[in-house]
């Protein structure tokens, strides 16, 4: 091997997030999007890897589930894999189409709980779930510390859909995004986030 | 072996002086051979007729408690009579340490009032127990030098036998065994003389098992009635403990729990818990019940609760993971994930958590298949071709179809689309879907990839039958 190729692996190894090499702020842990323009904009390069996400729909049918693919697709098929749960999806989840995503079907894990929030913050401390989506209502100050306190303890993402007038209210998420599809495109807007200025970008979906 | 005895029995009258004892040549027999069954007698109330003066009521209540302190020591105690168990202990030398730890155990588990007696065969363990000789026989060889002198009294034979071999100068066991065994079996009996062989080992003498009872049930009945469930969990609290330790000596668990809560009027409120795997722990059960009372509408104050466990299961105790989740990406799922899907169930019900497989099957509802337990192994047996390359299939299906709004023209053709007051528009399609019509739940659709003003998209379909109708189906999340 030449000496070259070393030094390229080298450099791949010592871009683990987990390294912190003393300049600069210590890497955020992330996992990539799967996206490179959202892996540019995002504050570590890509999902945290642990926290609470803020997706802002008109609806559903935006692509916000879609825009998770690549990450569910890696997580249920680690070398450890952990499952990814549904809180109460507004759907039922289409069998076929997760797996024509590549996502592991015995990792996928749905619960129609009345109360959400109890069972998504079950499911992000249980550490059993990698990622747990859920739909809430209504979500307060309160309920999202909380819930980004369970994610730190289980070590889990957790990604809320929540509708358009959840933007009057502030939030505890380490991510806020506002997701809409154009004619062609996925339209996010970046509105909150840890060293970020808002911004928008556009990604093109299956 | 004698040591042995002194440290844990009584001092037995020592059949040599102890001098004579010392004086034994250095070149004596070698220790004889250890024999391959031990059996402890455990005697209620000293000596042979003691029993007598306890009520007949108390023998299977004390007998009950034997049993159950046996079963600390060993899986094999068998209940000899109303008055003795019989514990056997040389399966259990090595895990406590050799026969010296174990018997000292033993003693301080069955305190002085009790005869111990430990002999190579249960009948001899027995007699000697009844004789209220404290002996302590490891070898066959040694077994008939202490049965000898025994009275025939303590083999409980009738009365009038033991008059006529007493008739015939026969009292001690010694003199009954030196006889010849052909006039003996004449004089006897073949059942007799079987029971002798079986007493001095020369048959086996298999035990039946002492077997539990293997249900667990209990009611609780609270000094007045509450309705208040910490209180209604205290109550429970020391039931579960007691349920822990049945199953923990049984080796088992259970995968459904009961409790059912009565009312002075109501009819009862039954509340079931069900485990993922089989499940011991008391902490666990409490747990869970807390979860569920959380959300069990009480009827008015309770005045009994019933707790029964159903059937026992075999289980694999697992040892807790090493690393935390999420630490060195230790996923630790195996271990957790059914306490996970356990506290869940326990709140939100059984029919509330699932999984998700795919069938091979071409009805977009039928192809999506709920799976309960989900995370287990059996989840995904089903593996069908994936779906056709090109067609898009949304993440998201609605569980009924809803019609969708149609504006019609003038002449009556579908001019609009409406979903939720917004227009579709037609992206892509139309893909025919036709199957089921052998089993009566025929679809004959075109399906549509939609888009709303919006830009959220769905999968659309319009009924191919007679009917015509446009319906949304899918929600491409």
């Amino acid at each position: 091997m030449s000496g070259q190729a070393h030094q390229a692996q080298l450099e791949a190894l010592l871009r683990h997030p987990s390294l912190w090499r003393g300049r600069g702020a210590a890497a955020l842990e992330s996992f990539s999007t799967g996206f490179a323009a959202l892996d540019a904009a995002l504050p570590g390069g890509g999902w945290p890897r642990q926290g609470l996400i803020e997706i802002i729909t008109t609806g559903s049918g935006h692509g916000e589930l879609t825009l998770w693919n690549p990450l569910i697709r890696y997580l249920t098929h680690g070398e450890s894999p952990r499952c990814c749960a549904f809180i109460a999806p507004p759907f039922e989840l289409f069998a076929p189409a997760w797996r024509a995503a590549g996502v592991r079907l015995d990792r996928l894990l749905v619960a129609r709980a009345a109360e959400p929030l109890w069972a998504l913050e079950q499911a992000l401390q249980s550490g059993v779930c990698a990622m747990a989506f859920a739909w809430p209502e209504r979500a307060g100050m309160t309920a999202l510390r909380r819930l980004a306190l369970a994610a730190a303890r289980g070590a889990a993402l957790g990604v809320l859909i929540r509708p358009l007038r959840a933007l009057a209210t502030p939030t505890a998420a380490t991510l806020r995004l506002l997701a809409r599809r154009t004619a062609t495109h996925l339209r996010l807007e970046l509105l909150k986030g840890r060293g970020i200025a808002p911004r928008s970008i556009e990604l093109a979906l299956p | 072996m004698n040591s042995l005895q002194s440290l844990l029995f009584d001092p037995p009258a020592p059949a040599v002086p102890a001098r004579a004892r010392r004086a034994a040549p250095p070149t004596a027999l070698p220790e004889p051979r250890e024999a391959r069954e031990l059996w402890l007698a455990v005697q209620l109330g000293g000596a042979a007729g003691a029993v007598d003066d306890l009520p007949g009521e108390a023998f299977p209540a004390a007998l009950a408690v034997l049993v159950k302190r046996g079963q600390a020591f060993t899986p094999r105690v068998a209940v000899e009579s109303s008055d003795a168990v019989l514990l056997e202990l040389a399966g259990s030398r090595r895990l406590f340490g050799g026969l010296e730890q174990l018997l000292r155990a033993l003693r301080a588990a069955f305190p002085r009032p009790l005869q111990l007696a430990l002999a190579p065969t249960p009948l001899a363990a027995v007699l000697l127990a009844r004789a209220g000789r404290n002996c302590c026989i490891t070898s066959p060889a040694r077994l008939m030098g202490r049965l000898a002198p025994l009275p025939l009294v303590h083999l409980r034979w009738p009365e009038e036998e033991l008059a006529r071999l007493g008739g015939m100068g026969i009292v001690t066991l010694g003199e009954l065994l030196r006889l010849p065994r052909a006039g003996l079996a004449r004089r006897i009996g073949p059942e007799r003389l079987d029971e002798l062989d079986r007493l001095t080992g020369g048959r086996p003498d298999p035990r039946v098992r002492f077997a539990p009872a293997p249900r667990f049930h209990e009611c609780i009945d609270p000094d007045h009635e509450t309705i208040d469930r910490e209180r209604l969990l205290a109550l429970l609290g020391p039931a579960l403990a007691r349920l822990e330790e049945f199953l923990r000596e049984r080796q088992r668990g259970v995968v459904a729990l009961r409790l059912r809560l009565h009312h002075r009027r109501a009819m009862p409120v039954c509340c079931i818990l069900r485990c993922v795997v089989p499940e011991y722990r008391a902490a666990r059960f409490a747990a869970l019940l807390a979860a569920r009372l959380e959300s069990l509408a009480l009827a008015g104050p309770v005045r009994r609760m019933e707790l029964a466990a159903g059937r026992l299961r075999r289980f694999l105790a697992a040892s807790a993971p090493l690393w935390a989740p999420g630490e060195h990406g230790g996923g630790a799922m195996a271990a957790q994930a059914p306490e996970f899907l356990q506290t869940l169930m326990a709140r939100l019900g059984e029919r509330a958590v699932h999984g998700v497989a795919q069938v091979d099957e071409h009805r977009p509802e039928r192809e999506s298949r709920e799976v309960w337990f989900p995370l287990s192994v059996a989840a995904a047996r089903v593996v069908p071709p994936a779906s056709p390359a090109g067609a898009a299939r949304p993440l998201g299906l609605l569980a009924v179809p809803r019609p969708l709004a149609v504006i019609r023209d003038g002449a009556g053709r579908v001019s609009r689309l409406l979903l939720q007051g917004q227009e579709l528009t037609l992206l892509s399609g139309p893909e025919r879907i036709e199957s089921g019509w052998w089993d009566g739940g025929e679809v004959v659709r075109d399906y549509y990839l939609a888009r709303t003003a919006d830009g959220a998209r769905w999968w659309i379909f319009r009924e191919g039958a007679a009917t015509r109708g446009w319906f949304v189906h899918g929600c491409f999340a």
